[in-house]
């Protein structure tokens, strides 16, 4: 088989990069994004890297980021704006390769194989992106370079990000090389939890780990371990398909509540909020779900409580009143009476593929008429616009949540 | 107490009662059966409150001068008897402790039965008698399964757990629906002479039932009333509770007049369906129908792979495409013995009506599945 050309395009700071980008007063500036620093989520999402200088870094709660480097500038979240720049990125990288897999928001993959004749050596191609970017958004962009998507992972993070040109290259006999020294907790894969397993064996770098036995792994850690000592050579057989990308799975939201949350009322009330909220959004997709999964987690952090459950629809719906009673049944099971900081609704099972039912009838339809015609007035005017009377009850988060992306601003 | 018994014959009766013992029941003492000596009667007997089960045997006329007598067998009496050496057995009861016996061959069982003083009461009779009437074994066998596949195992829906019996003058109509799909069958006898009157019998009882009914000529005794109907074959005796639920108005779902009428062979209908199940998948199993220019065409692409197949069918107005759910048109397939099958659509989100050629009074409704995009 030949060869591959796998790049990772990551963005630096994306999301402070954006803001920069749309307010050129930032420019130079420590900027921070943040959620409220009143509330609890007030932690750092993102940091510019004038902000990184003064050892801000993302998850950090707001006011140890003021304490840092006083005269940081915090900017709200908007996530639409996020979203939008990532799809321009995208677009750009589209004119490289007909193979753009957006990784996250603020990395992609894209496969370069076979492009030489077109657009030189991919390294030169890799240039005239990371030029066109900066022209076109603002926004300092990295990209590591390799045989597969391992490769071009590892390269990106642990090179080229630290290399002035933003670029850097790996392929199958430099890799061990120049990766094998690295501590081990560099290794894609490898989280705290990992590190800590690592190191209780005595494995310190990624060369240890790929000096050690598959099988090994294997008995160990199962398929999770094999994967991470192929990593650790530098193996993966994935490939960059945009076209068998996975069908998504479900639909979800977890939000972590702006207090702790003690009355069963009030915790309901947001349920049937986030209910609501999934159950349009697979609307959205003209899809129905089969089963309903409920996220709670404790509100003492030191005594981790909570649950995580799921249960099958009685029959697939996504109207909020058919799916609710089911996480209700799910809560009051599971819910053990202590408060709550954060709770998760998702679905899954999802299906283009509606059975008919028999009217036999006329609530269920009409049901379903007035859920149509409710989407059709929230979309115009508004996700407050029409809603439920419990939500003016105490403990709503209908109106914190409106006009949020993924619990930040839009 | 010393009983002499076919194991087979035993090991028979109690498989029929066995049906009505609960899965799983809080009251520990229905996870017995009652098993009553009275005269040379052996009587069988068990219930899970929802329905009950009465069999009997005749014992040879040397047992007449024992003493009447009541124990509760142990389920595990009925595994014992599937694997025991012989076919001759000796039971010995204790009616102080309780305790059974089994000896025969070489194998020696003893089995801890249970008082039957704190069983409940075993009314077996019926009330109304105006609603009594009779049918051929192998007959209401036949019409009950057409109909039981399409009652609904979800249990939040009580109304769609059962069979309903609806009686007028000299016709009973069966009806079963989970909503999406619906059976109905007409039954009709000049001898009968109902006045109008309805009841809602429970599928699980009926599933169990059938089990136990035989394929022949021999006449079976069915009474309705009161809370609950009774089946009498004249060797076991059921009855089940009724569903007090309201089953909903079934005649404004059925179309009067079709779009399209197809005729097609039965069997190449049921072996086409059969393949295209083999790579359907999901909750709803869908099966793309084409009707079009005297044939039906089968496709079902999944992520096992594509299928397709072409077979001859006779269709009479319009052509039309639709997703059904293939367990459900092979649910019917699969209990009929015609040899040709009609089917009318009634367009897109219209049901599918399924017609055996030689079922008169049949119907079988299934409704499509929608693909939205």
């Amino acid at each position: 088989m030949d060869k591959k050309t796998i790049l990772l395009a990551d963005m630096e700071s994306f999301y402070a990069s954006v803001e920069t980008s749309l307010n050129p007063a930032l420019r130079g500036k420590p900027v921070a994004v943040c959620g409220d620093p009143a509330l609890r989520h007030g932690i750092i999402l993102a940091a510019s890297r004038e902000a990184k200088a003064f050892g801000i870094k993302t998850g950090q709660p707001a006011w140890e980021a003021k304490r840092m480097c006083p005269w940081v500038h915090f900017v709200h979240p908007r996530m639409q704006a996020y979203i939008d720049y990532s799809l321009k990125i995208t677009s750009i990288l589209e004119k490289y390769s007909d193979r753009v897999l957006p990784y996250s928001i603020d990395e992609q993959f894209l496969d370069l194989t076979g492009s030489e004749k077109l657009l030189g050596p991919p390294r030169e191609a890799a240039a005239a992106m990371i030029a066109e970017i900066m022209v076109q958004t603002g926004i300092r962009c990295r990209i590591g370079m390799g045989e597969n998507p391992l490769q071009a992972k590892m390269a990106c993070d642990r090179f080229a990000k630290k290399n002035k040109n933003g670029f850097f290259s790996l392929n199958s006999e430099t890799y061990s090389g120049l990766v094998w020294p690295l501590p081990i907790e560099d290794l894609f894969g490898v989280g705290h939890r990992m590190r800590r397993n690592f190191h209780r064996i005595g494995v310190r770098t990624i060369g240890h780990l790929a000096g050690l036995p598959r099988e090994m792994m294997r008995r160990r850690w199962g398929v999770s371990g094999e994967v991470l000592w192929l990593n650790a050579r530098g193996i993966d057989y994935s490939t960059i398909n945009p076209g068998a990308a996975e069908e998504q799975k479900g639909v979800g939201h977890t939000a972590t509540l702006p207090r702790d949350y003690r009355r069963r009322e009030e915790i309901e009330l947001v349920l049937l909020e986030m209910t609501e909220e999934v159950c349009y959004r697979v609307r959205k997709q003209g899809k129905i779900a089969s089963t309903v999964h409920l996220y709670c987690r404790g509100a003492d952090f030191d005594f981790p409580t909570g649950f995580s459950r799921q249960k099958k629809l009685p029959r697939p719906a996504a109207a909020a009143l058919a799916v609710y009673p089911t996480v209700q049944q799910l809560f009051r099971e599971h819910w053990d009476a202590r408060p709550l900081r954060a709770v998760g609704i998702s679905l899954t099972g999802l299906s283009v593929f509606h059975q008919l039912s028999f009217a036999f009838s006329d609530r269920a339809r009409r049901e379903e008429a007035l859920t149509g015609a409710a989407d059709v007035v929230r979309e115009r005017f508004g996700k407050t616009s029409l809603f439920r009377a419990s939500s003016l009850a105490p403990g709503s988060q209908l109106f914190q949540r409106a006009g949020k992306i993924g619990g930040h601003d839009a | 107490m010393q009983l002499s018994i076919s194991v087979s014959d035993f090991y028979r009766s109690l498989e029929i009662v066995e049906k009505a013992l609960p899965t799983r029941s809080t009251i520990s003492f229905l996870n017995n059966i009652y098993l009553e000596l009275s005269g040379t009667q052996l009587s069988f007997y068990a219930t899970n409150l929802e329905m009950e089960i009465k069999t009997a045997l005749t014992l040879a006329p040397d047992h007449e001068k024992m003493d009447s007598f009541a124990i509760l067998l142990p389920q595990k009496i009925i595994e014992v008897l599937r694997y025991f050496p012989t076919n001759d057995a000796f039971l010995v009861f204790d009616p102080q402790s309780y305790r059974i016996t089994v000896s025969g061959g070489s194998a020696e069982f003893s089995l801890f039965g249970a008082d039957p003083h704190d069983y409940p009461e075993r009314k077996i009779d019926s009330d109304g008698e105006d609603l009594k009437f009779q049918i051929k074994q192998a007959e209401l066998k036949k019409y009950l399964k057409m109909v039981l596949f399409s009652a609904s195992t979800d249990e939040t829906r009580p109304a769609f757990n059962g069979i309903l019996f609806e009686f007028k003058g000299n016709k009973i109509t069966l009806t079963a629906s989970d909503t999406y799909r619906l059976a109905v069958k007409e039954i009709i006898k000049e001898e009968w002479n109902f006045k109008e009157a309805k009841c809602l019998v429970p599928a699980r009882s009926l599933r169990e039932f059938l089990k136990i009914l035989g394929d022949d000529e021999q006449m079976i005794t069915v009474v309705p009333g009161g809370n609950k109907i009774s089946f009498d074959t004249g060797l076991v005796y059921l009855s089940a509770r009724l569903l007090q639920e309201k089953f909903p108005d079934v005649s404004s779902i059925i179309p009067q007049a079709f779009q399209s009428r197809i005729k097609i062979d039965k069997k190449l209908l049921e072996d086409t369906i059969s393949r295209a199940a083999l790579l359907a998948e999901g909750k709803n199993q869908a099966v793309q129908l084409a009707f079009q220019d005297n044939a039906l065409i089968a496709r079902v692409t999944s992520q096992q792979g594509k299928m397709e197949e072409k077979l001859p069918a006779q269709i009479d107005g319009e052509n039309l495409e639709l997703f059904v759910n293939t367990k459900f048109v092979l649910d019917l397939l699969k209990v009929t013995e015609d040899l040709s099958m009609s089917i009318d659509l009634h367009g897109h989100e219209g049901p599918l009506i399924f017609m055996p050629s030689g079922e008169k009074g049949y119907l079988y409704l299934v409704l499509p599945i929608k693909k939205v995009n």
